[in-house]
């Protein structure tokens, strides 16, 4: 059951030479597994932070031992961690309406913030953001490891009771400035977007407890700065081991990582990997995530077009699945990625090209066989299990749009796609007839 | 003769100059060719530690390029000293796939491949380590139980000192996360030794690379030699049981004890069995890394019923994400040794089966593949504490297979550990010991010798009046 630690996993990006595959980041290969605590009290709220170092587990997929700390260790441990945070964090102006309360705003203000929070919802809908993290009311998925901004009856874990908005602004801007090893990926929001998506998180009840937190003792916090407190914190968590997981400012390395690779140069492939974290959902040749489809042999199935457009405006596919977010990339940018994918993510089994076959008997075999039960085409009512077909000349390569209509066991032993066991002939045809089926 | 002080020194000079030892350069040609034969294999032919057999091996072969060595006598991120790599060198790492070396190089390949290392890193021309004094006072071990508890060691070694600790059940056998801390009662695996001065050392100094950090600065000299002993006694020190292979069932009076502590079980002699992964037969897997490095057995038995006590260590005893299990097996026929896995088509055995959550259930097997389940005629009293699986296994002395007084009768243990991924042949198994119940206590031994003595007196007397007549 050993499995091999992420720090031991090579984690080269150097600069490939021409033709040669780049190499790619992977978001899993961390050297520690914790966020930095070094600014966590510009991150969080300090009743939360108390709240995770005592019940740890409150939070169901916290990876976080519980190290069973008294009242007063966690104190001492939380003076230690407020005693290191860099004053120099940066901050943001915000309106004067923003810290109050929706019942105390005038109209204006009010008319105001909930424009911003309408905005913040569209980017909070485009970025997907569902995808990792769960909100209150339905929907949201979760990924093992991912954070949990809203976990039933544990009212602390949610957003608005937990973070801090300026921290909120730089992480969504720049996670990677907060958390290096981060699985998030950077959007490339606006200001404003990003403006809009910290008001939407702090305003909007999805993200607000469902009970009133319990009215805390006046200056509870105040004893954080007691120096004592602070150097019997140090203390603590350097018996604690606190440094396996996270980065701590002052408290000794104990374990002894390969050196860090310097970030891949701008506008490569390796960086827009590194950027958007494509590997945190993605995976190629095992290497990466298993939220989203298998990047290993996708350039002999995907037309470089088709790529290049999805990367700027993710459509859906398969309505019933998950859908990718969008990540604001440029038409170069798409383009590199495009590009890398057809060089060098190609299966050599799947044909480049396809024998000639009749639309028409493909058209009449795609009734026969009762395909629209789970695929439209354009030409009436089909299913949403499979992925719609109704302009799939623009998306697959025709080899392997006939490839996997012989053998559709052979790229996803998964599929329930049906294996017909058609002939050379009828896949041709069938293949003739989607290959119509253009914008 | 008061020339005599000179005359050594000049003798050893002149035969220095005569039979120069070997050079500097001699000196690291040897340790490379020995390097190149034996080491690179697993260290890599640059000293980076990755050789050709390196892959998948857990924990991974020295950097000796990065020069950050565990095992020194040597403060925290010093290098070791000569020494230090010698006795390495000499008698390998326990628990890892480095082996001694002792038997196979010489004084000269030693420390000759010492040099060599020393050359691979840039470090050691430039840093001078100094060994850290030990101390050779009294130490108390009650003091050390109370230092473990002030500097937390329980958070990772376990309360019981079993490795079972908070952090190590979650980064390790949650996460996957290879951070596993020592069980101090398997001293035979640490990888520095563990006599006291090689705990002291360890903890002063920790294990550069890994979650234990050295103690140098948080603990006194003393509380660390008390810590060292009180680590010390916690060892189990198996060596001189390994092979004692009988397991004895002591005779009381009354009934049998239902739980796992109380004055009976001081009656009988606790056995340390060794265990090993089950590596014979694949599918499904051969295992090589088992929890369990060992159990503990005793025996009781009242002249009715018989009661084996099973215990072994398991750092989660969580029933995911398959449960624990145990069994005892025995041959189901009289006077035969069957298969040791399972038994064999013509040599069926029995197990008595426990899997936590309470089932108990009999199995008459021919082979892993053929087993035949039934109720259990024995009664199971399980219990988890402190990284600890107790099991309590009791049954009537008759039936199949009975215990008799004077019969030997074959026995073997087996644990799983769910947690561990250890299920069906996944396993850790003991080979074939005996079992053999203490005779009831009677006169007829007695009676029988006044007998005898009886009898040899009347012939005696009968020879005696012979002769004299």
């Amino acid at each position: 059951m050993k499995t091999l630690h992420p720090f031991l996993a090579v984690m080269l990006l150097a600069v490939p030479a021409p033709g040669e595959e780049p190499r790619l980041y992977n978001p899993y290969d961390r050297p520690k597994n914790g966020p930095p605590l070094t600014n966590v009290f510009h991150k969080a709220q300090p009743l939360w932070l108390w709240d995770k170092l005592k019940q740890p587990k409150h939070h169901p997929s916290a990876r976080m031992p519980d190290f069973k700390f008294s009242d007063e260790e966690a104190m001492d441990a939380l003076a230690y961690l407020k005693s290191i945070a860099d004053p120099s964090f940066p901050k943001q102006e915000w309106p004067p309406w923003t810290a109050k309360t929706e019942d105390t705003m005038n109209d204006e203000e009010l008319t105001e913030m909930m424009n911003l929070t309408d905005m913040g919802k569209a980017v909070w809908g485009n970025a997907r953001c569902t995808v990792c993290h769960k909100a209150n009311g339905p929907g949201g998925t979760i990924i093992g490891g991912f954070v949990d901004l809203r976990v039933g009856g544990i009212d602390l874990q949610i957003a608005q009771a937990k973070l801090e908005r300026d921290w909120l602004y730089s992480w969504v801007k720049e996670p990677k400035s907060y958390f290096l090893d981060t699985l998030m990926p950077r959007y490339r929001l606006s200001d404003s977007e990003a403006r809009a998506l910290v008001e939407f998180l702090l305003r909007d009840e999805a993200f607000r407890p469902t009970t009133e937190p319990k009215p805390e003792a006046p200056g509870r916090w105040k004893a954080l700065d007691d120096p004592s407190r602070i150097s019997r914190g140090k203390r603590l968590i350097e018996l604690s081991r606190c440094v396996v997981c996270h980065d701590i400012k002052g408290i000794l390395e104990l374990l002894s990582f390969p050196p860090r690779p310097a970030p891949p140069s701008e506008n490569t492939v390796s960086w827009l990997f590194y950027d958007v974290r494509c590997l945190s959902c993605h995976s190629i040749e095992g290497r990466g995530g298993t939220y989203a489809p298998d990047l290993t042999s996708e350039g002999s199935r995907l037309k470089a077009s088709w790529i290049h457009d999805f990367l700027i405006q993710p459509d859906l596919i398969r309505p019933l699945s998950q859908q990718m977010p969008k990540f604001n990339l440029s038409p170069e940018e798409a383009k590199t990625v495009a590009d890398y994918v057809q060089q060098f993510r190609r299966d050599p089994r799947v044909p480049t090209s396809v024998p000639p076959g009749e639309a028409e008997k493909g058209r009449a075999l795609f009734q026969s066989k009762g395909c629209v039960a789970c695929h439209t085409t354009g030409e009436g009512p089909g299913g949403g299990v499979g992925p719609t077909l109704d302009f799939v000349a623009d998306r697959l390569e025709p080899g392997y749009l006939f490839h996997r209509l012989k053998h559709p066991h052979a790229v996803n032993p998964f599929s329930a796609e049906p294996d017909y066991g058609l002939s050379d002939e009828e896949a041709a045809a069938l293949s003739a007839y989607l290959l119509g089926k253009k914008k | 003769m008061p020339l005599f002080p000179l005359f050594v020194p000049s003798v050893l000079f002149v035969l220095s100059v005569l039979f120069p030892g070997p050079s500097q350069a001699e000196t690291l040609d040897l340790g490379r060719a020995i390097y190149m034969q034996r080491c690179f294999w697993c260290h890599g032919e640059t000293g980076h530690g990755d050789g050709p057999s390196a892959v998948g091996m857990f924990p991974r072969p020295r950097d000796f390029v990065a020069a950050d060595y565990k095992i020194r006598s040597t403060p925290h991120g010093h290098l070791p000293t000569d020494e230090d790599l010698l006795r390495v060198i000499s008698r390998g790492i326990p628990g890892t796939p480095m082996p001694a070396w002792v038997k196979i190089l010489s004084q000269e390949e030693h420390h000759a491949l010492v040099a060599y290392l020393k050359s691979l890193s840039p470090r050691f021309a430039a840093e001078k380590p100094q060994p850290l004094p030990v101390p050779d006072g009294p130490a108390n071990p009650e003091a050390g139980k109370e230092v473990y508890r002030k500097a937390r060691c329980f958070l990772c070694h376990g309360e019981a000192g079993r490795g079972d600790g908070e952090l190590t059940a979650t980064l390790n056998f949650e996460w996957g996360i290879p951070h596993s801390a020592r069980d101090f009662t398997r001293g035979w695996t640490f990888k520095g030794g563990h006599e006291p001065h090689d705990i002291y050392l360890r903890i002063t100094g920790g294990l550069n690379g890994t979650p234990m950090g050295p103690y140098a600065d948080i603990l006194t000299d003393q509380e660390r030699w008390d810590l060292a002993h009180y680590v010390a006694s916690l060892d189990l020190e198996p060596s001189a049981t390994t092979e004692d292979f009988l397991v004895t069932a002591a005779l009381i009076e009354g009934n049998l004890p239902e739980t796992h502590d109380g004055p009976a079980w001081q009656k009988a002699r606790m056995l340390t069995v060794p265990l090993a992964g089950q590596i014979v037969q694949s599918p499904p897997l051969r295992w090589w890394t088992p929890s369990a490095g060992a159990c503990n057995v005793r025996a009781l038995h009242n002249g009715h019923d018989i009661a084996f006590l099973v215990e072994w260590d398991d750092p989660t005893g969580k029933p995911e994400p398959l449960p624990d299990s145990a069994f005892l097996q025995f041959p189901a026929q009289e006077g035969s040794k069957p298969y040791f896995l399972f038994g064999d088509s013509d040599n069926p055995v029995k197990l008595w089966h426990w899997q936590a959550g309470n089932t108990a259930e009999e199995w008459t097997a021919t082979g892993s593949a053929n087993t035949e389940v039934r109720p259990a005629i024995f009664q199971v009293y399980p219990s988890y504490k402190e990284g600890r699986w107790r099991v309590l296994f009791r049954r009537s002395l008759s039936g199949e297979p009975s215990f008799e007084a004077g019969k030997f009768l074959p026995v073997l243990f087996s644990v799983r550990d769910g947690a561990n991924g250890e299920s069906g042949n996944v396993r850790a198994t003991s080979t074939w010991l005996y079992v053999t119940v203490e005779r009831p206590r009677s006169f007829r031994p007695w009676l029988l010798a006044l007998a005898y003595m009886l009898g040899a007196g009347v012939v005696e007397l009968w020879v005696l009046a012979k002769l004299k007549s």
